[in-house]
């Protein structure tokens, strides 16, 4: 899960992973160690990326681990990119505590859905590595490679 | 999508499956309470998750549900004799209570302690809220009844039916989860519902049909909100619950009518019975409320009389009328929202192969459903407490609200998601 570079398999979606602050860092990483693959990841910091990384993709997934440590500003950019390539935006917030109500976590989760088109809150870890797995979709058992 | 594997661990409900296992640590709606109408009235079928079971009320008003089969020579007890507090078989006179129990064995000489060493298969029953529920677990691990709002209610505050569904119970809950069908399947009969009728709610519902959704786990399900503009800093929220392991109860629109709320339950892999309870907390339905459910409208349906068979149904094409989904009368061509929900549902086939799907963001409640399950299921071992057992998680109600854009549904509706006894609740 280095680039946003895919081996696809048959019926699989391009799920480009953006992790949000460094608790949403560290959840993608887990993420990678728990298996998950077949998803890339965009470093939300190399805004000169966002544009083609999101045009190879089919699905966009913020993911936010702590929502006071996002950077307000990013999930908006990301939203417009999304929009104007027609692609899906969806928000991944892995804590149901979340820090909705601080100042900060009250701006950001604003932003959030106001840029996404569903955001989803999990309590755990596996249940928000199990949806981007199903996002994702794909045969696991007959990887196709070569097709990007 | 899922994998074949994943999908059969998800729809086979059977004794000792995976997923029956779960299920059978739930309390389960068995029958309509006037199915048995009175004490030693007629025995009835009724088979639950792939068991075939005989239900009867004793004379004392009890409820028993018993293999059908007799322990004897396996003659079916729907053919049984109701009476004295028990319920005898036809062929050879063996007769059991409520519990089980061999209470006479007339084929065999008198004074033979055989009786006494015969346990007929025999499930616990108890009648709430117009419905029998049993418990097909282990008896060690039996929960406490539910308390579901509707269940707990005086019977004037609540109505019930259920219809045979010709799917596996898995598809027909996903439909009940599945918002974003609602402004398609039902486009241009939101308001014939009488159930919908003079709310601002269904007002903001038509203006944005774009909703957004968002989905967040609760301590015994999901809970699933669709939001929609209604101006620069106010949302109009709709919130769904999900409660495990086949309950939803629909966002209501006004206080002035009632609540809606489902269950599926398996009846073998390939039918399911879908309930469709509407119900007040705060007052009695009106008779007019009444006839209108008796009659099928709204979430309930037309049934072929005397049966709990659906009027229109695959045999007839769920009685489609081209003519008014062209007029736009109907966006499928089905009348009744429930028509219009079952004839798609069944039209998948009786287990979807799910291998085939192609799923995006908007079934995400749908996804998250499926793993909760399985995560359920393969926690079973572990003595971990399952959601939806607990009778707290039963204690919640939908809601619809209007909220600032910056407050998380969850949050700014929290209140208005409990269900408190006696008190009416938040919709708009």
């Amino acid at each position: 899960m280095k680039t946003w570079a895919w081996q696809r398999k048959p019926y699989e979606a391009r799920v480009l992973l953006v992790p949000l602050g460094a608790t949403g860092a560290r959840t993608v990483e887990q993420f990678g160690a728990d298996g998950l693959d077949g998803v890339a990841v965009l470093d939300p910091a190399r805004a000169d990326q966002r544009v083609e990384a999101v045009r190879d993709a089919d699905m966009v997934v913020l993911v936010i681990g702590d929502l006071a440590d996002v950077d307000a500003d990013v999930p908006g950019v990301m939203g417009s990119i999304v929009r104007e390539q027609g692609k899906v935006l969806a928000a991944l917030v892995i804590d149901a505590d979340g820090n909705w109500n601080t100042p900060r976590g009250r701006r950001a989760a604003l932003e959030v859905r106001e840029a996404a088109d569903m955001v989803v809150v999990s309590r755990d870890l596996d249940l928000a590595s199990a949806f981007v797995d199903v996002l994702r979709g794909g045969d696991r058992e007959q990887t196709r490679t070569g097709v990007a | 999508m899922l994998t074949q594997e994943m999908n059969e661990r998800l729809v086979r409900t059977g004794p000792g499956t995976e997923m029956g296992n779960l299920l059978r640590r739930y309390w389960i709606p068995a029958l309509l309470a006037e199915e048995l109408p009175e004490p030693d009235c007629a025995p009835v079928r009724v088979q639950l998750m792939g068991e075939r079971l005989i239900a009867f009320r004793d004379s004392l008003g009890r409820v028993g549900l018993l293999d059908e089969m007799c322990s004897h020579r396996t003659a079916s007890l729907f053919f049984a004799r109701n009476e004295e507090c028990g319920l005898r078989c036809a062929y050879h006179g063996w007769k059991y209570d409520i519990h089980g129990n061999c209470v006479d064995m007339p084929s065999e000489p008198e004074g033979s302690k055989f009786q006494e060493r015969i346990k007929h298969p025999a499930y616990p029953c108890v009648e709430r809220g117009g419905v029998v529920w049993t418990y097909m677990g282990p008896k060690e691990l039996q929960p406490e009844v539910p308390e579901l709002e509707w269940a707990m209610l005086p019977d004037s505050q609540v109505f019930v039916s259920k219809r045979l569904q010709e799917t596996n119970y898995l598809q027909a809950m996903e439909g009940g989860i599945d918002s974003s069908h609602v402004s398609f399947a039902h486009r241009f009969n939101m308001d014939d519902d009488p159930m919908h009728a003079g709310t601002a709610g269904l007002e903001y519902l038509k203006a944005d049909t774009r909703p957004k959704f968002e989905v967040v786990e609760s301590d015994g399900g999901l809970l699933i909100g669709a939001r929609r503009n209604v101006d620069d800093e106010t949302y109009y929220w709709r919130i769904t619950q999900w409660i495990m392991p086949w309950y939803t109860i629909i966002p209501p629109f006004g206080t002035h009518n009632p609540l809606g709320a489902h269950a599926w339950v398996p009846i073998d892999d390939e039918t399911c019975w879908a309930w469709s309870i509407n119900y007040h907390p705060a007052r009695d339905l009106r008779e007019d409320e009444l006839e209108s459910m008796r009659r099928g409208d709204g979430i309930h349906a037309k049934y072929i009389p005397g049966t709990y068979r659906t009027l229109a149904n695959a045999g007839n094409d769920y009685l489609i009328d081209r003519q008014a989904q062209r007029e736009k009368r109907s966006f499928s061509g089905v009348e009744g929202i429930a028509a219009q929900d079952f004839s798609l549902q069944e039209s998948m086939g009786a287990i979807t192969d799910r291998t085939k799907e192609r799923l995006g963001t908007s079934d995400a409640a749908i996804i998250l459903a499926r793993r909760r399950l399985l995560a359920a299921a393969e926690r079973l071992g572990q003595n971990a407490e399952l959601p939806g057992v607990d009778p707290a998680h039963h204690r919640v109600r939908s809601t619809s609200v209007l909220l600032p854009k910056e407050v998380p549904f969850q949050d700014g509706a929290q209140e208005a998601l409990v269900a408190e006894p006696g008190s009416n609740f938040v919709s708009i």
